[in-house]
């Protein structure tokens, strides 16, 4: 979506209703398609730790590179991306997530279930992973 | 930012055990860490059918911890009992374990057909 009103408005003019909502219908905007709607940066081996994280509540380690990712507000819909990456220092490979297919409502408005493998399709746990959830507005069609 | 020292455990039918961390930063204004728990339980009992018989443990980051250093401490080798007492089981194997074991048994019948170190690293990168 392009930036609109913004441009309507010089140095040192007066601030307006419609431009300040001009800005908060671009801000919205960026808040809704172009921003994350959750990430975390955790340690997943042994006892899982969170360096850093954003709208992730909890995390559960089910088994063995399987983790659940619950958001502390719900998003809106499911049709949001998601993705992790990280680094299994066992055996020193690269891991990255996806959605576990196996488990009923495993993408949610309230949650993901993760499993995390390596490039060879061996399930690793991320011992430095990190997750991002973003996007989400619209749906089929949309 | 940083992860409650309470975790929650549960303990599947076979022993094994699942762990949940709690980010401290997700606990509402007026909420207590017990009662930040409680919602996060209640949520994973109601989304998941798989946790909702299960018993849960409250333990804490530290008692994992040492499970997990101990030797052969491994996930895959930690075990409940029903009462919740932790263990390691030190006669199970890790899948890398097997999948190790696996490996040496092809690499030892490829030497036994007469293939090089060089042939058979080849084969196997």
């Amino acid at each position: 979506m392009a930036y609109t009103g913004l441009a309507t408005i010089n140095y040192k003019d007066p601030l307006t209703t419609i431009w300040m909502n001009s800005v908060k219908e671009n801000f919205d905007d960026m808040a809704e398609n172009r921003c994350f709607k959750a990430w975390i940066n955790f340690n997943g081996s042994g006892a899982v730790s969170a360096h850093a994280s954003f709208n992730i509540a909890s995390v559960t380690y089910n088994a063995l590179a399987r983790y659940t990712f619950i958001f502390t507000s719900s998003l809106t819909n499911t049709y949001y991306g998601f993705w992790g990456m990280g680094r299994n220092t066992g055996v020193n490979h690269t891991v990255f997530s996806y959605c576990e297919s196996g488990w009923a409502n495993s993408v949610t408005t309230g949650h993901v279930d993760t499993e995390w493998n390596d490039q060879d399709g061996g399930q690793r746990n991320a011992s430095r992973g990190t997750f991002c959830v973003m996007g989400g507005k619209g749906g089929p069609g949309l | 930012m940083s992860t409650l020292d309470k975790v929650i455990l549960w303990r599947n039918p076979d022993g094994t055990v699942r762990a949940t961390y709690f980010i401290r930063e997700a606990m509402k204004n007026d909420e207590t860490e017990d009662q930040f728990i409680e919602r996060q339980v209640d949520y994973l009992r109601k989304s998941h059918s798989d946790f909702t018989d299960l018993r849960t443990f409250p333990s804490t980051k530290e008692d994992i911890t040492d499970q997990l250093q101990k030797p052969k401490g491994h996930w895959e080798r930690l075990r409940m009992d029903p009462d919740g007492t932790l263990k390691i089981d030190e006669t199970i194997k890790t899948k890398e374990e097997v999948r190790l074991e696996k490996k040496q048994g092809a690499i030892d019948k490829l030497k036994a057909i007469g293939l090089s170190d060089d042939e058979i690293n080849a084969m196997l990168r």
